[in-house]
Formats: C-alpha cells, sequence, structure tokens
C-alpha cells in the first residue's frame, strides 16, 4: 500500500493475511484512510529531522549548520559574480576525531578556528568532525594562508589535548575551482583527499622541514631525463604567463646550470603585464627586464647546481626541483602537480629565501 | 620614501605623519579613499599607511585598485587594525598590518621594512617623470635629452598596434637596450629595436627613472646610433617603395643551395627567416639583422626570382579573409575572441592549443601539413632546428589579427610529462591529440593524456596522420573511425590531396567554442 502526500512516495506499508482473498474492498478502504494518516505523520516526521538537521546551530559544536552555508554561499557566489569579487571555500576534516569520546575537546577546537577567522568569514560545522569556511574578498594566495593558519591552530589544540588526530584541509577558489557552491564544495573536498594522498605525507615532510633537506628527499625519487627537460619545463611555464597574464600567482625560478634557458623566455616577454609575480634566483647576476622579476637568491645551504621551479596560485600548482648534469646532460629531476607538496615549498621558500608570500 | 597617510581620525594621521617626516619621509595626508586614491595616481607612494575602514574606499579595496593599475602596482600597504583578526589576508610580502593602540614606531618598523625590502630586491620605482606624445617630441630628441641629463631609467612607448609598450633603456645617458614586445610572445631586441622606434612619429611615451640592471645589448655611442638609425630609414624608405607590402608571403622559388651568395651569414639567415615564417613583416620581425639589410636580401631575392609571393587579404574587422591559407573563417575568429573575453581570469592576447602524441614524427608530420597548407608561423628555433619538433613547448603560431594568436602547445604524451600537462592545458582552447602506431595501441598510448586534456576543455579532437612517415592505418581501420566518437575523430589525407586543407580546417572548427 502506497503512502502518498500531495501526489508524491513517502513510504510503502506491506498488508499481510494467512489466507488469500482476505481483503476485500471494505478493508482495502480501511487501509486507504489509515495509509492516509500514516503519509501525513510520516511526512511530518521527516519535516521535523530535516527541520532539526538544518537548525541555526550544530547541536555538537554551536556552530551554524550546512544548510546555513548553503544559503549564505550562494549569495556570496552571487556576489561574487556580479561584483567580480573572489572567495575561498575551506573545508577542515579532522581525521581520526571522535566527538563521542573527546567531546570535551570540541570547544577548543572551534575555538582555533573562530580566532583565526576574520570578523566577516563565515564558519559552519557538519557533524563535529567537519568544518567549512567561507572567506570573502580573498584570493586563492589568501585562502591558502588562512587555511595553514587554521591548520596550525587546529593542530596546537590537538596537540594540548594529547589526541592522535590531524587536520586535514582543502581550499577552493572562485572562479577558478568552479563558479558555483557546489563545485567549490567538491574541489574543497577533493583538495582534502589530495591532502591525504600527498608526496608530502610520503616523504615526511613538514612545515619546518627545510629546503635542502626537502630537495634531497624529492631527489630521491627523481627520474634521469633528457639535458633539455628542464629548460623546456621553465620555457612552458614562463611563456604561460603571456597566455595568461591575468592569472594571479606566484612563480620561483632557480635556474641552476640552465641559467640560458630560463633568462631567455623572459627577456623575450618583454614588458608584459602580468599578476603572476617572477622571482628568480639570480646570485647577483643581472636581472633581465620584464614582467614584475624580483631577484633573490638560493639559501646557501642550497647546491646552486640545482635548478627550482615553483608555481602557486590560480594556475595549475607545479614544482620542480632537478640535480647536477652528469655526462651526457642528462639531470635526475623530479616534478610534480602535487597541490600540497608545491604549498610547502612555497612557504619554505618564503622562509628561506624571501619568496614573495606572508604566511 | 614618499609616503601617503589615508585616515579618517586626524589626530592618529598627524601623529603618524609627524613621525614619518621625522625620519625624513616625504609624507601627505589624505581623509578618505577617494582622495588617497587621486593622490595615488598623481604622485606614485611607495607606501600608503591607512586604517583598513578607511572611508569612502576602504583599505583593502583601495589596494586592489592600486595593484591593479601597472602604475601603482609596486606601492605597498600598511594596514591599520582594531584586532588582528581584521588584518587583511594577503600573500603579499609588501603589506603589514599595525593592531591597535597603533604605536608610532610600530609603524616605523614596518615603513623600514619596506625600505629594506626594496635594498634587498632592488630599487623601488619611481614616479614617471616625463610623459607626452611622440608627435611633440621626437624619440631622438628625448634620447639627447637623457644623455645631456646623464638620466637612467626606461622609456616606455605604448603605440597602437603594440602588443605592450616597448621600451628603450638608458644608463647614465648612454643607451644600453631597446625591446618591441611582438604579438606571439617573442620581441625584437638591441640596436634593431631602437633603429626601429627611431623611425615612430605616433604614440605615448613615458619615462620611468631608476637604475638599470640589465645587460647591455647596445654599446655604440648616441650620436653613432642617431646617425646610423637615420640612414637605415633612408634606406628602409627606398627599398619599400620596390617591394610588396608587408602583408605579403614569401616562398622559396628555387631550391636552397641555387640561392645566390647562401654562403654568406646574412642572406642564410634570411633565407631560413622566409622558409620559417613566409610574411615579410614576420621574416622581418624575426631575422637578427637590421630591418633594412633584411629588406634588402629579400628586395634582391626577389628581383633575382628565387622568391614568390602570395598576398592575403585582411578583412575590415583585422582578421584573415577566407584565403587559400587560412584556417579560421572571420566569423570563427570572432567567436574566439568572444571567448577569450569571458574567460576567468580573462585570457591574454595569446590564445592556446595543446598539441599530444606519444611520437615526434607525428608532431613534426603535423607542423609540415599546417605550413604547406595554412598560414601557420612555426617557432623560429623550431625552423631553425626541426629536429626538436615534438618536444615539450612552443611550436608556433596561427595569426588571428588584431594582435591576438592561436598558440600551438607540444607536449608529450610520455608519462613522465604528466605533471605538466595540466600547465600546458590551463586555460587553452582545446587540444588535438595526433596518436600514433597501429590504430589500437594508438589509442592506447595517447588515452591517459586525452583524458586529461578533455577535462580541461571538451573541445579536444583526435587528428590521425595515417600517411607520416612509418605510420599506416588500414582501410578497415579508418572505415571504423566516424563511429568510434562522433567527431572527434579526423584522418589527414595524403600530401597530395586536395582536401588536406579542408580537413585542417574542421580540426580547427571543432575547438572554436
Amino acid at each position: 500500500m502506497p503512502l502518498a502526500r500531495s501526489g508524491r512516495l513517502v513510504g510503502v506499508a506491506r498488508l499481510a493475511a494467512p489466507e488469500a482473498g482476505a481483503f476485500g474492498s471494505h478493508e482495502l478502504d480501511a487501509c486507504t484512510t489509515i495509509a492516509g494518516l500514516a503519509a501525513n505523520a510520516l511526512d511530518a516526521a521527516l519535516d521535523r529531522d530535516r527541520l532539526a538537521q538544518s537548525s541555526l546551530r550544530e547541536p555538537l559544536t554551536g556552530l551554524p549548520g550546512r544548510d546555513f552555508l548553503d544559503e549564505v554561499g550562494r549569495t556570496e557566489v552571487h556576489k561574487a559574480h556580479r561584483f567580480g569579487r573572489r572567495l575561498s571555500l575551506l573545508c577542515v576534516d579532522v581525521e581520526g576525531f571522535e566527538p563521542g569520546r573527546n567531546a570535551a575537546v570540541l570547544p577548543s577546537l572551534v575555538s582555533g578556528v573562530t580566532r583565526t577567522l576574520r570578523t566577516t568569514d563565515v564558519l559552519v560545522a557538519e557533524g563535529a568532525q567537519r568544518f567549512w569556511v567561507l572567506v570573502t574578498d580573498t584570493d586563492p594566495l589568501g585562502g591558502v594562508v588562512l587555511k595553514r593558519r587554521i591548520a596550525q591552530r587546529l593542530r596546537d589544540a590537538l596537540r594540548d589535548a594529547r589526541l592522535d588526530a590531524t587536520p586535514a584541509l582543502g581550499v577552493a577558489n572562485f572562479p577558478v575551482d568552479g563558479e558555483t557552491l557546489e563545485a567549490l564544495s567538491a574541489a574543497a573536498e577533493r583538495r582534502v583527499q589530495e591532502e591525504h594522498a600527498s608526496v608530502v605525507r610520503e616523504l615526511g615532510i613538514e612545515a619546518e622541514t627545510p629546503l635542502s633537506a626537502m630537495g634531497a628527499r624529492l631527489l630521491d625519487r627523481a627520474l634521469w631525463l633528457p639535458a633539455d627537460f628542464v629548460g623546456e619545463a621553465a620555457e612552458l611555464l614562463i611563456g604561460d604567463l603571456a597566455c595568461r597574464p591575468r592569472d594571479r600567482g606566484l612563480l620561483f625560478l632557480a635556474p641552476g646550470p640552465d641559467k640560458k634557458r630560463f633568462l631567455a623566455p623572459l627577456t623575450a616577454l618583454g614588458d608584459i603585464e602580468t599578476a603572476t609575480e617572477v622571482f628568480l634566483a639570480t646570485d647577483g647576476d643581472t636581472v633581465p627586464s620584464g614582467p614584475a622579476i624580483t631577484a633573490l637568491s638560493l639559501p646557501p645551504h642550497v647546491s646552486a647546481d640545482t635548478s627550482w621551479i615553483v608555481r602557486f596560485g590560480e594556475g595549475p600548482p607545479y614544482a620542480l626541483v632537478a640535480g647536477k648534469p652528469r655526462g651526457d646532460g642528462a639531470r635526475p629531476v623530479f616534478h610534480s602537480a602535487d597541490p600540497v607538496l608545491v604549498e610547502h615549498m612555497t612557504f619554505r621558500l618564503r622562509a628561506e629565501t624571501g619568496f614573495g608570500v606572508r604566511a | 620614501m614618499r609616503l601617503l597617510v589615508a585616515d579618517h581620525d586626524r589626530g592618529r594621521a598627524k601623529g603618524i605623519a609627524e613621525a614619518c617626516t621625522g625620519r625624513g619621509h616625504l609624507v601627505e595626508l589624505a581623509q578618505h579613499g577617494a582622495t588617497a586614491l587621486e593622490l595615488s595616481l598623481e604622485r606614485i607612494p611607495e607606501a600608503v599607511i591607512c586604517p583598513i575602514d578607511l572611508a569612502v574606499i576602504d583599505g583593502v579595496r583601495l589596494a586592489e585598485i592600486l595593484r591593479g593599475n601597472p602604475r601603482t602596482r609596486g606601492t605597498s600597504f600598511i594596514f591599520l587594525v582594531n584586532d588582528e583578526l581584521d588584518a587583511p589576508i594577503s600573500m603579499d610580502s609588501r603589506d603589514a598590518t599595525v593592531v591597535a593602540p597603533w604605536h608610532e614606531a610600530d609603524v616605523l618598523d614596518h615603513v623600514d621594512a619596506i625600505l629594506e625590502r626594496s635594498a634587498r630586491f632592488g630599487e623601488i620605482r619611481s614616479d614617471t617623470e616625463i610623459e607626452g606624445k611622440l608627435s611633440q617630441i621626437s624619440v631622438a630628441d628625448l634620447l639627447q635629452i637623457f644623455q645631456m641629463n646623464q638620466r637612467s631609467g626606461s622609456v616606455k612607448i605604448a603605440q597602437e598596434g603594440l602588443a605592450a609598450p616597448a621600451s628603450i633603456s638608458i644608463r647614465a645617458g648612454q643607451v644600453v637596450d631597446a625591446l618591441i614586445p611582438l604579438a606571439d610572445g617573442t620581441a625584437v631586441v638591441g640596436e634593431k629595436a631602437l633603429y626601429r622606434i627611431l623611425c615612430w612619429k605616433e604614440g605615448r611615451f613615458e619615462f620611468i627613472p631608476g637604475e638599470v640592471r640589465e645587460q647591455a645589448r647596445i654599446a655604440k655611442p648616441l650620436r653613432m646610433l642617431l646617425m646610423e638609425g637615420m640612414r637605415q630609414k633612408d634606406e628602409w624608405d627606398k627599398l619599400r617603395r620596390d617591394m610588396p607590402g608587408l602583408d605579403f608571403r614569401l616562398a622559396l622559388r628555387v631550391p636552397r643551395e641555387e640561392i645566390p651568395a647562401i654562403a654568406h651569414p646574412l642572406t642564410r639567415e634570411v633565407v631560413d627567416a622566409v622558409t620559417a615564417y613566409r610574411k615579410i613583416s614576420e621574416i622581418v620581425d624575426h631575422c637578427p639583422f637590421p630591418d633594412y639589410q633584411v629588406l634588402r636580401v629579400l628586395s634582391d631575392l626577389f628581383a633575382r626570382d628565387a622568391l614568390g609571393l602570395e598576398h592575403l587579404r585582411t578583412t575590415p574587422e583585422g582578421g584573415f579573409a577566407q584565403s587559400e591559407a587560412a584556417i579560421f573563417s572571420v566569423p570563427q575568429v570572432r567567436r574566439l575572441r568572444e571567448w577569450a573575453a569571458t574567460q576567468r581570469p580573462k585570457a591574454g592576447s595569446v590564445l592556446k592549443v595543446v598539441v599530444a602524441s606519444h611520437e615526434r614524427a607525428l608532431v613534426r608530420a603535423f607542423v609540415t601539413a599546417l605550413r604547406e597548407t595554412t598560414h601557420f608561423v612555426i617557432d623560429g628555433r623550431l625552423a631553425r632546428d626541426p629536429e626538436k619538433l615534438g618536444a615539450l613547448g612552443a611550436l608556433g603560431h596561427v595569426p588571428l589579427g588584431e594582435h591576438m594568436t592561436l598558440r600551438l602547445i607540444s607536449t608529450p604524451a610520455d608519462p613522465a610529462y604528466e605533471p605538466l600537462w595540466d600547465v600546458a592545458a590551463n586555460g587553452m582552447l582545446g587540444a588535438i591529440i595526433l596518436p600514433g602506431g597501429p590504430f589500437g595501441a594508438a589509442l592506447e598510448a595517447t588515452e591517459t593524456v586525452w583524458n586529461k586534456l578533455r577535462v580541461r576543455s571538451p573541445r579536444s579532437v583526435h587528428l590521425l596522420l595515417p600517411d607520416a612517415p612509418g605510420l599506416s592505418l588500414s582501410d578497415s581501420a579508418r572505415g571504423t573511425l566516424p563511429h568510434l566518437e562522433s567527431g572527434s575523430f579526423f584522418v589527414l589525407p595524403p600530401p597530395s590531396s586536395l582536401e588536406r586543407l579542408d580537413v585542417l580546417r574542421s580540426v580547427f572548427a571543432r575547438l572554436v567554442p
């Protein structure tokens, strides 16, 4: 017997009798009436459930729920579309955290996140293990700064509570990662997965791992590639500045032995205005006039024979480390589009070389 | 250092301004964001000190506006905030925040940090000192003024038709370099560029003083450069009278070894450029010798019948007419422009298409087909060294008119290149996959790159080149192709076929949004 309300199926009742033909028209009429009442009751109960789930506050965290994000987020995405603004959506997962057993720690986690946010940012909870943060008027670079600040605060809170749980965060940016709230949510969740699968975890690279150690670990996994490979990669990335001049980002180039292959395309770019800032490790050499090029030096403990390329920002992430060439010119090269690795390298370069990032 | 204190709180503004003046900085005051914007555009400050909630235009918005302007993009910001949590999230190392109660010493510390940064990373870009029109003062006169005053800096000249402003670098009055950017992303540099700029009568210039750290490509004294420039201009004018227009395309009519004086380096370079670029303006642009010398060689070869020409007509809209060699029709070019304008972030003047293959021979065959049938312009280095065709990098470009070009980027389908596929495909119009080998294996070898590129753009096609050296495609495989995936498989006919251009046009038409 279908339980329907306003033409919508809300459930099904199964009626059984020991003998065949037990249900006549009288019984069927009675069942239809009862089914109508049952459908009303069931629908009301489901509504109540939905309301409870979408109420403004999550019971465990005291934060607004996911529905609140859906409502506010859609408006903000609409505004960003209309007024050409940027925004970021962060997905914060606390892996290994059991709210039932560690309910007392929850307030310090929530406070860790709220203390990091600006007054205009929106923080919501989806259960007690996942948070979402909507940050308006912030570009991808700013979004990642915020992500790292939140991650640090959460790590501090978990360490203080002696819990063996790890925060994993993903950030998605409008409009590069999506132009709807749904697309941004999916991209942020994907980034959380990437955080889990990153080579950074495999190699034990942490925020404090020095650049030289990071380079050595990555070069352990290097492939021997032809002599031209590093130069070709650099030319592709530099040439992309002319194709994508409005992409905001940072490009770090340390040519090592491939100086000519790096400098020629930079010079050829001329004075093209680009939203990507280029940082070139020159060791005191002259800098080609070009699109916002800043000279800097590799740290002393990083070999000048190594080449480094890091691209971070609105375009696809990319990182390359190449070691000393062997006799035939081939070089050991590790390169990757792993966003987590690129982020780590960016912030390490910032700390050790002054690469244009402010944590 | 020139500072701008923008603050509606007059007391706080006065205190900060006095502290900065006391340190020898030049300080201007603005009461709200609109005045601050106006003053910044008039006299570019090295740093703006302002509260986050600045009246009329708030601090963050003001920073965004000034960063969006090429003239003011180098300005640093020191934001005054009530609470650390209100600090704008920026990754820009030029910015800093000072939290209430805004001690003047804290502000000064940040000003010092900006000074230190500028000392570390190079001189802070100064304000434009002189600007005007070339119709009022010639480039030669300008350069002589800078020489007399022993100035250092760069003269930027914006001219209609240029992809980006041209520049002349001057160190202590001496011209050390010149650069004219071209639409294909390359540039004319050194003396060749300078002699060309010296002839310009139209355009806006601005002089940006500052230390010039580039390597000098020009070493001759200015007087000699000006004399040589005048001589070259006279030569050029004379030669132009006997030469076809710059939009004409040339092709060799005799084998290379039969060309007179081919052993001469200049002739060899010009013949290489003719082979690579065909169009006279592009031959002149990409040949490193001075323009008039290139034109003289072309004129000589033309007179000796070693060169023939084909004329490409341009339409009033600036696109190519549907000539024998045009890949795109006028409406298609218009559609490409519309597509570029709607991209977020906006695309530049160089659109891109990725060409992916597992075999270099296929890329060579594809480029040969394009060059033989269309007005595709091969990358100069590849024209000189065709062995490199098929490696990672730009193959060349298709001119779209009005300073827009379509760049073809080759990406090997080898998994070792996988991390670079997304970089190559970033913001691409579409992709052309060139599968090789026996039909089944061909698709397997390029399947990974195909899947990756198709995520980036649905406008991705397969182009099979069964007649490329060493490759073959059975008739049965050929017969089943159109059924595999509607509209995404094309087979290039042999060079003798008249349908070759039509197929290439269909391939590129599939890439038009």
